[in-house]
């Protein structure tokens, strides 16, 4: 176990190594840079000066050297400075990453809490009434383009019915209670809920129907046991480790969905920080922000491994990291 | 006496198909799509409309006979610009599939037939690429200065196009991939495989006339759902100013200019994404009523249940 372990978490940092490097480059290729900004922001540099300080800001050595420099200095918290903010990269990540937080959590949670119910109940009778329904609903679901649902919130409940707000985090000149912070979070909620909730109830679909088919629960119901305890303590507890797994292989689409929404709703988080930064030219802020969010997603895949082997008595980890 | 001849597993996949409703209608909306797409051009001559011909004397006209579906906030059809963006959205779903679909193809079979380190090498590429934030990535692809790479640059006509489908395809390969991979494993074991290797045919062969024909079903399925998300990712980047650039109309596009106006004209919001909708609901439709279809053990399992 502790092999598999060690030898599995080897894995994932020689995978974030990469990635960190393949973002490096592509940040490095964004039309532009940061002296290219001074240029166009004083008149009066030469290109004498630009080489100059493209020379003292090392812009001019190879790129795994650049990367190198960048990776050490990273490693110490010394992420550079943002060009959009005026502050300093980490203090801008900081605050930004808990507003989404808050949101991708409470998203999530309510995706789960509607689509393991919906997805157990459609898996009782497949093919019928309740069954099509879901169904159709999830194909709705996966089928909607998330920013176009969120407008379509905004025309509903913002525009149309002047219930919430249309964005932001608070109201300008309101008291900043927390009512008021909560009505601002319904309709970004709402909107990654939705736009995830459909795909979540799919998989939990799909698991329950292949677990309700196997022999413990014929067995579970021969001897006998409620039709509630089959589905729940033997039916779903097995359909639950590939559904884990799953789940937390589309953490990669949650954040997708994260920068939809938060562009949508001009909800300060990382999602919208990291879109501002690459229109924005802020090469430092675009890069950590997302690098940040490949490393969250590759630990959220090692963490839907471990799960996996966690869950499922029939993984043997010592077998398997031979 | 004469004993009909037994049905021909495609022949039994179409009935199965023909009997899948949900499947026909997408199959419907997609041919009503494409037909109306191909038809632009003349579409446009015949109502004597022109895509891109602003008229700000009658900005936000309502639907009339002249204009069917009214007037955008730059006095332009709205019905002639949703069926242009018709062709940019059905192009670039399509290709963009198409590519990934055979790109999967090609890398599945051969990480299949191969195994070894180039099977690991290549799976745990594509474990990574399915598993990134794509949206975030694609943006930086999209925003990224190709001729930094000593790549020409992607000007002018199609040149936003063609970039839109060389960065989905560079991202849609896995699902495909990981299928015709799965099933290359079990048919190399397969004795009519080893048979042909006995006679002596090339790994080539193998692999082009053996196993890739009996991969094509799972690939066709996983590439018909790719298209659905090409087109969602299209939209996504047209709409946020990194995929098609205006003045050209394209469904994403449209919905930029809406946004501002949801307090003044709610159908500009409504009609593209509607479009959007209804063209990736179709190809789900499609792709799940194919994977019924082709399935030879659906008959069998809707009998089980």
């Amino acid at each position: 176990m502790i092999r598999y372990l060690a030898g599995r978490a080897a894995q994932s940092a020689l995978v974030m190594l990469i990635m960190s490097f393949l973002v490096y480059g592509l940040i490095g290729l964004m039309p532009g840079d940061p002296i290219d900004l001074m240029l166009s922001a004083d008149p009066r540099l030469t290109p004498e000066d630009a080489t100059r300080l493209r020379a003292l800001h090392g812009l001019d050595r190879p790129i795994g050297e650049r990367y190198l420099a960048w990776l050490a200095a990273a490693a110490q918290g010394e992420l550079g400075y943002s060009r959009l903010h005026a502050q300093p990269v980490t203090a801008v990540l900081a605050s930004h990453l808990g507003h989404t937080l808050a949101l991708l959590g409470t998203s999530f949670v309510l995706a789960i809490a509607i689509a393991v119910p919906l997805g157990v109940a459609a898996a009782r009778r497949p093919r019928g009434f309740l069954d099509h329904t879901v169904n159709l609903c999830c194909f709705a679901g996966i089928s909607v383009p998330p920013f176009w649902l969120a407008l379509l919130l905004i025309m509903a409940f913002a525009v149309g019915l002047g219930w919430l707000p249309a964005g932001g985090l608070r109201s300008p000149g309101g008291d900043g209670g927390w009512t008021d912070r909560l009505a601002h979070m319904v309709l970004p909620v709402a909107t990654l809920t939705l736009a995830s909730v459909a795909g979540y109830t799919r998989f939990v679909r799909a698991a329950m129907i292949e677990a309700l088919r196997q022999d413990f629960v014929r067995t579970a119901r021969a001897k006998g046991a409620g039709e509630g305890r089959v589905l729940v303590r033997h039916a779903l507890r097995a359909a639950l480790v590939p559904v884990v797994t799953i789940v937390a292989l589309h953490f990669g689409g949650l954040v997708s969905g994260a920068l939809v929404t938060e562009t949508m709703f001009a909800y300060p988080g990382m999602g919208r920080m990291i879109y501002d930064a690459i229109m924005g030219n802020d090469f430092n802020l675009a890069l950590a922000g997302l690098v940040l969010a490949t490393v969250v997603t590759l630990l959220a895949n090692l963490a839907a491994d471990l799960a996996y082997a966690a869950l499922d008595p029939r993984v043997n980890l010592a077998r398997d990291a031979k | 006496m004469t004993v009909p001849p037994a049905p021909s597993p495609r022949t039994l996949a179409a009935g199965r198909l023909r009997a899948n409703r949900p499947a026909l209608l997408g199959a419907a909306v997609l041919a009503v799509s494409v037909s109306l797409a191909l038809a632009a051009p003349l579409i446009a001559a015949l109502t004597g409309h022109e895509v891109q011909a602003v008229d700000l004397s009658n900005r936000f006209a309502a639907p009339s006979g002249e204009h069917l579906l009214g007037t955008d906030e730059l006095g332009r059809d709205v019905a002639l610009r949703l069926i242009f963006g018709a062709r940019i959205s059905l192009a670039v779903g399509l290709i963009a599939a198409l590519a990934s679909g055979l790109l999967g193809a090609a890398l599945g079979v051969v990480a299949g037939y191969y195994g070894d380190a180039l099977d690991d090498v290549l799976m745990r590429l594509a474990d990574i690429l399915l598993a990134l934030p794509l949206l975030p990535v694609l943006i930086v692809l999209a925003a990224v200065d190709a001729g930094k790479l000593g790549l020409p640059e992607w000007d002018g006509e199609g040149g936003d196009l063609a970039r839109l489908v060389t960065i989905i395809a560079l991202f849609g390969w896995p699902s495909v991939a990981r299928l015709v991979r799965g099933v290359t494993l079990s048919l190399k074991q397969r004795d009519f495989v080893r048979a042909a290797r006995a006679l002596g045919a090339s790994p080539a062969r193998l692999m082009l006339r053996h196993i890739l024909p009996n991969a094509a079903s799972p690939a066709i399925v996983a590439t018909t759902l790719l298209a659905g998300q090409a087109i969602l990712f299209e939209s996504v980047l047209s709409f946020l100013g990194l995929g098609i650039q205006p003045p050209r109309a394209s469904w994403g596009g449209m919905l930029t200019g809406a946004q501002d106006l949801v307090w003044s004209a709610p159908m500009l919001v409504i009609y593209p994404g509607a479009a959007i909708f209804a063209s990736v609901l179709a190809l789900n439709f499609l792709g799940d009523g194919l994977q019924d279809a082709l399935d030879p053990r659906a008959d069998e399992n809707r009998r089980r249940r």
